[in-house]
């Protein structure tokens, strides 16, 4: 079995008398180390995939498999325990907590495990050794990302899990950022999966998962995937 | 509908808990504000409810010379008045059992005027049934009881035909609401205990006490309205000068009468005064005679008993002396019988010998006999021999010597002489035998003699000592006669003066009796004659005094309670000035951050419709509707709740002291319309204030996301000793305190509301519980006081006293006269009892004086000590003299040495110096204050009371401890106001709390679901938030803690109870539990909103923002 796989995982939402499906019989797998981006248009139910990946949601119906767990059948109490101790979350506004700084972002995530990267060493990591105690609303909006990629590495997760990582980024911090991403997936050896609904990065990833309609509608294995330097959009 | 309008609509539905905080914390805001505001005036209005369904009448005429049917035809004419009615009443002691009760015999009037109620039992139908006031019923008064009345006044005819009624009925009357207070009497104590009601016909006076007017022009009118309270005294102004009219004419009527009777009256005293002097004086001759007698009785009695000594004396030795006789007696008794034994024995002896003697003698004379016959045969054969041998020589010489015949012959012979020789021989013998036996039977004879004359002798010696102790004994008898006959005399002597002494007690004891009586009557004597010459002197003075004939015009406000009632409720207006604000002080505060809140989550909305035209007006018009409709709604909500919930349980807790409990609830338009519309007011200046700064950035500015207030570093992080210890949670709390500093002092103020709320309820009951220890233990150190008549004659009272001492012999007592008078300074009037002491230095070890505050001792040699909180509602200073009524019109000013530390009741202590110079004359003393150590056990309590109660002489007894249990009741009403003020408390800290917390989390909202996707324990969660409402709590309970002390002093001050004061002090225990109380609360709402954030889903918090 794959690292991660889902299938036939459905999603509805009632908004009144209308259902809506949100995921409607996905199903992929991505193995372990893999940099693996999933595209596709607003409201295809990209996100929602990556929250029920994430913990964050859950699934009608289906399998949603993690390194051999069942994520699927997980009650409140274990997918806190899953989110706190296997998912590192990047999103697209950072979310970092504005009254904290950088360190101190990433400590809060470092100190729920016992098994963390000390948040200096991390930080410095990310390009951002300089910077540690300053607060979020006095760094730039690629700062603030690569805080929130450093508070998602710092406990060594599974899987990262980025949402649009460079959606309110410039052309050059996203590209920073998407670099960044790539490097931890091939010096580390971690399985990144990245939601966008930009198609010109897809180079740049092991595996590109196509979503249309709530449903996965091809998956494309690179070979050779580009250095995100060389990707231009 | 406008599509703005319905937007708003929208809104609220969309965000209903802020629209609920919105309208709930106004609720209780306008709650709070209207009805506690409304309260003053629903209490006077019920009380005129309660006035006009039972007819109270307006205006109560009085006269000190009576009134008659013509004064009351005078009455009915003035104009306005509608209502006339006589009635007579007296002040007399009501007795059932042992119980005695100051009561008021009111004459029966008509329904239609100061209706009284009976809920108990039924009217009086027969002769002898009455009615009598509820206020006794549960001190052994029932319908069925049977009551006596006495005068107290010693007048010489009884006030009524009858002194014997059955009760039949109990009755509530609307002249006297209050249910502790029923005003003063110039009888006993001074306080009347209770009313009752008997036909008028029962009064043998025949003037009218009283008239009561009713005006139907008053009758539309709220009592305690100024709009009664002028035209009442338009129609009391005329009243009074009707009076002055009415007056001259009663008096010229009375007067005359009068006169005559003094003059009478002075003869009789005269009179009486001779009559009763002399018997006295006779009284006394006869007691000195008595006394005399007695002294010489006992003097008499004295030698007697010298006499009766020495005659016991004469009696023993004389016994002894027979004694010893006796004893002689039998001595020689034993000495006679025993020489008579030896006599006896001797005299069997001496026969014995004699018949020896004689029967020796009869031997010897045989004997003798036949030494004579023996002696006769040997001269015979003497002669035969001699004539044998005359013969033989005739033969011999006839014969010859040798003839046979002649030698058979004097062989013959021969042997006749051997024979012959040897008779004589044995003759011989026996002769010398006889002569020795005849010589020892002489000897013996004579020894016989001897003895026999020896016996002889001693016979006649035992004979003499028989005589003698015949002698003896006839001599013993004769003293023992003697002894006898003097004893029986002895007997006599000793009777005659047993009886003697026996007859000296008796004549000491009915000189005793004799004595007391004497000094009764002395003392009966005395009073009588200064009671009629006081009387005298009362009625010239009255008539000397002719101005003094006038009427008294009472109003309403006259009556105990009724006037107190009014100042009770202006009581509760103050404090409704205070609370209420700081209630809307808050619903303001929460309202400004919920709204800012609100105008910050849609500052895309507001920049929207600016970009689409929208002025500025019409933006904030949609967020005055939100907000301004949850404030007229809760307002709403909260005006009517509040002006019923809160009149309801202040008159429920003042239906505990007066008789009115109908409420009649008050929504006047002028209430709520300032009730609602401050709230309003209030909530439309936050939403102004809220949005103000938000419409004057441009729409573009608004349209971006405005970037979540920057963290900052706070003062501690500066101190790297404690910030490098705190943990990571504590340090976000930290700085997320300061972040919102407007939410900071908001909360901050809630709680300390909350607390400062709690802290006045406990300080309350602690001031109050305080009360009962510091009045009963503290200042009242006596076991008890008790009542008796004043007068009462000096063995009544020493029987008092004796049965005190019997209790414990080392009882400690002084008497007292307690009675109440009106007092006043400076325009302010109180009841205040005076009490006239007559041993000063024991008086001061029964109830402490001393000053509250310095805790000086107070001594009542130097002056009259005022108890504290009449000083201060009289207004008054040490030093400054208080005006006492001491009679109708007549008013004497009293200096005050001292204020003394006193909780309930007025007290005005004086020494009897002082009281001499205040009324002029000495006390009658009616009181007896003592201290026995006796223990606060009820039975040993029960038990002395029953024994002290069994003296007739004692009228009322009331021990310290039982006073100490009633208090405690009476004062439990606040306990009502705690819980109040706790659930008030209670609400305050729930609406802020919730209300700040729920903006704290929706503010918060990402941050809350970012660390739920960081994996998060739900616990963890909370604490994040809930640690700043904790700290926050803690911070407000402190500041909370110094608020509540001020508020509770004020609300102790403007609370208190006239009679009562309240204790001065907080318990330490009372600040923790305040603090305990809204920790609780605080945690408690931590409770409720963890549900809250459990609920927060991450993918809709953290959706991108728009």
């Amino acid at each position: 079995m794959a690292f991660v796989t889902l299938k036939d995982v459905y999603k509805r939402y009632h908004v009144g008398e209308v259902t809506i499906n949100a995921a409607d019989g996905m199903t992929f797998d991505i193995e372990k180390g893999e940099l693996c981006v999933i595209v596709g248009p607003s409201g295809s139910g990209k996100t929602t995939v990556l929250n029920m990946l994430g913990g964050m949601d859950t699934c009608d119906e289906g399998i949603i498999s993690v390194d051999g767990a069942r994520v699927d059948g997980y009650n409140r109490k274990q997918l806190t325990l899953y989110r706190r101790y296997d998912i590192g979350f990047i999103f697209q506004f950072y979310n970092l907590l504005p009254n904290l700084t950088a360190k101190e972002n990433v400590e809060i995530a470092a100190q729920t495990k016992r098994d963390y990267i000390p948040a200096e060493e991390i930080l410095r990591k990310v390009g951002l050794g300089e910077r540690i105690n300053n607060f979020p609303a006095q760094l730039s909006g690629g700062e603030q990302q690569r805080v929130s990629i450093a508070r998602a590495l710092s406990k060594k997760p599974k899987l990262l899990l980025c949402d649009e990582p460079t959606g309110a980024l410039d052309y050059n911090t996203g590209k920073m950022i998407l670099k960044l991403l790539q490097d931890t997936c091939r010096s580390d050896g971690m399985t990144v999966i990245l939601v966008t609904h930009n198609t010109a990065i897809t180079p740049m990833a092991d595996r590109v998962i196509k979503i249309k309609n709530s449903k996965c509608s091809e998956m494309i294995l690179n070979e050779n995937p580009t250095p995100v330097e060389e990707i231009e959009w | 509908m406008k599509a703005v309008n319905k937007n708003t609509l929208r809104e609220i539905n969309k965000t209903k808990s802020r629209f609920l905080s919105i309208l709930l914390i106004c609720a209780i805001g306008v709650g709070f504000f209207s009805g506690v505001r409304a309260t003053c005036d629903i209490m006077k209005t019920s009380a005129d409810d309660y006035f006009d369904e039972h007819s109270l009448f307006d205006l109560r005429v009085l006269s000190t010379f009576g009134l008659t049917e013509n004064d009351a035809a005078a009455i009915a004419e003035i104009d306005g008045i509608d209502g006339v009615y006589t009635s007579k009443y007296i002040d007399l002691a009501l007795h059932c059992g042992e119980d005695e009760y100051l009561t008021r015999v009111y004459s029966k009037t008509p329904d239609d005027i100061n209706t009284i109620e009976i809920f108990e039992g039924r009217a009086p139908a027969a002769d002898d049934e009455c009615i009598v006031s509820y206020n006794i019923l549960h001190k052994g008064i029932e319908p069925g009881a049977v009551i006596t009345l006495e005068d107290k006044t010693n007048a010489d005819e009884f006030p009524l035909t009858r002194e014997e009624y059955k009760v039949v009925g109990i009755y509530k009357t609307p002249m006297y609401v209050s249910k502790t207070q029923r005003g003063s009497t110039n009888i006993g104590d001074g306080a009347l205990d209770a009313f009752m009601i008997v036909p008028e016909e029962h009064f043998t006076q025949d003037v009218y006490t009283e008239i009561y007017v009713s005006s139907y022009k008053l009758r539309g009118m709220q009592s305690y309205s100024d709009e009664y309270k002028n035209l009442r005294d338009e129609i009391s102004d005329k009243l009074e000068s009707l009076g002055i009219d009415r007056s001259v004419i009663r008096y010229d009527e009375v007067i005359g009468d009068a006169q005559r009777e003094i003059e009478d009256g002075e003869k009789d005293l005269a009179q009486a005064k001779i009559d009763g002097q002399k018997e006295l004086d006779d009284a006394k001759r006869e007691l000195e005679d008595a006394e005399k007698q007695i002294a010489d009785g006992e003097a008499e009695l004295v030698d007697a008993k010298k006499e009766i000594d020495d005659g016991r004396v004469q009696l023993d030795d004389a016994q002894k002396e027979l004694d010893k006789a006796k004893q002689e007696i039998e001595d020689g008794k034993k000495e006679l019988a025993e020489s008579e034994a030896e006599l006896s024995d001797a005299k069997k002896q001496l026969d014995d010998y004699r018949a020896t003697i004689e029967s020796g003698e009869k031997q010897l004379a045989e004997g003798k006999a036949a030494l004579d016959a023996t002696k006769a045969q040997l001269d015979m054969a003497q002669a035969q021999y001699e004539q044998g041998m005359a013969q033989l020589r005739q033969l011999e010489a006839m014969l010859g010597a040798s003839d046979p015949q002649a030698a058979a012959l004097r062989a013959t012979l021969e042997a006749t002489k051997s024979q012959l020789d040897a008779g004589l021989m044995q003759y011989n013998a026996g002769l010398a035998e006889y002569e020795k036996q005849y010589a020892e039977f002489s000897a013996g004879k004579a020894e016989y003699e001897a003895a026999l004359a020896k016996y002889n002798e001693g016979y006649a010696l035992y004979e003499q000592g028989v005589q003698k102790i015949k002698d003896g004994e006839r001599e013993y008898e004769d003293g023992v006669k003697l002894l006898e006959e003097k004893r029986a005399d002895f007997d006599e002597g000793v009777k005659a003066y047993e009886d003697g002494l026996a007859e000296i007690e008796d004549a000491k004891k009915k000189y005793a009796d004799g004595l007391i009586e004497y000094e009764d009557g002395v003392h009966t004597f005395n009073t009588e004659i200064a009671d009629a010459e006081k009387k005298l002197a009362d009625a010239r003075e009255k008539i000397s005094d002719a101005g003094k004939a006038e009427w008294y015009i009472f109003k309403r406000d006259d009556n105990v309670g009724y006037a107190e009632y009014e100042s009770n409720s202006e009581r509760i207006n103050k404090i409704a000035a205070i609370f209420p604000v700081f209630f809307l002080l808050v619903a303001g505060l929460v309202c400004l951050t919920t709204m800012s809140r609100m105008v910050e989550e849609q500052r895309t909305q507001i920049g929207t419709l600016k970009a689409l035209g929208y002025s500025n007006a019409s933006v904030m018009r949609h967020y005055m509707i939100y907000a301004v409709s949850g404030a007229a709604i809760g307002g709403s909500i909260g005006a009517v709740g509040g002006c019923f919930l809160f009149p309801s349980v202040i008159v429920y807790a003042y239906s505990m002291m007066y008789d009115i409990t109908k409420i009649h609830y008050l929504f006047t338009p002028e209430n709520m319309i300032v009730s609602i519309g401050s709230m309003i007011l209030a909530i439309a200046l936050t939403v102004y204030f809220s949005c103000k700064k938000a419409l004057e950035e441009s729409p573009a500015s608004l349209m971006r996301p405005k970037a979540p207030k920057a963290g900052k570093r706070v003062l501690i992080e500066r101190i790297p000793f404690i910030w490098n210890r705190m943990n990571f949670f504590a340090k976000v709390s930290g700085r997320n305190i300061f972040r919102y500093k407007r939410r900071m002092f908001m909360t901050v103020v809630g709680i300390a509301g909350c607390t400062a709320l709690s802290l006045t309820g406990l300080g309350l009951k602690n001031s109050i519980s305080d009360i009962v220890d510091l009045q009963y233990n503290r200042i009242y150190l006596y076991s008890g006081y008790l009542a008796y008549d004043e007068n009462a004659k000096p063995s009544e009272l020493q029987s008092i006293y004796d049965t005190l001492l019997d209790y414990n012999k080392d009882t400690k007592y002084t008497r007292a006269l307690i009675k109440q008078y009106a007092t006043e300074f400076s325009g302010n009037n109180i009841q205040c009892y005076v009490t006239c002491v007559e041993n000063t230095e024991l008086f001061e070890q029964f109830v402490s004086l001393h000053e509250r505050v310095s805790g000086d001792k107070l001594t009542l040699s130097d002056g009259a000590v005022i108890s504290e909180k009449a000083a201060k509602l009289l207004g008054i200073n040490a030093g400054d003299s208080v005006n006492l009524q001491i009679s109708d019109g007549v008013v004497k000013p009293v200096r005050i040495a001292g204020i003394t530390e006193q909780y309930t009741s007025h007290y005005l202590y004086m020494s009897e110096n002082v009281y001499n110079e205040v009324f002029g004359s000495s006390p009658k003393y009616n009181i007896v204050y003592f201290e026995n150590g006796i223990s606060r056990d009820e039975a040993v309590q029960d038990a002395f009371s029953e024994r002290v109660i069994a003296n007739d002489n004692v009228l009322a007894l009331m021990m310290n401890a039982s006073s100490l249990t009633q208090v405690h009741e009476t004062l439990q009403i606040m306990d009502l106001v705690t819980v109040v003020l706790i659930v008030s408390a209670a609400a305050l800290a729930f609406v802020v709390l919730y209300n700040l917390t729920n903006v704290n989390i929706t503010e918060r909202i990402r941050e809350i679901a970012t660390l739920k996707v960081l994996g998060f324990y739900d616990m963890e969660v909370s604490n994040y938030i809930f640690r700043e409402n904790i700290i926050l709590s803690l911070m407000g309970g402190a500041v909370g803690l110094g608020l509540g002390y001020a508020l509770c002093m004020f609300v102790i001050t403007t609370a208190e109870i006239d009679e009562v004061m309240f204790g001065r002090s907080i318990h330490p225990l009372s600040y923790l539990w305040a603090f305990l109380i809204t920790v609780a609360f605080s945690l408690i709402v931590n409770v409720i909103m963890t549900r809250v954030l459990k609920k927060i889903s991450m993918v809709e918090s953290l959706k991108s923002v728009e």
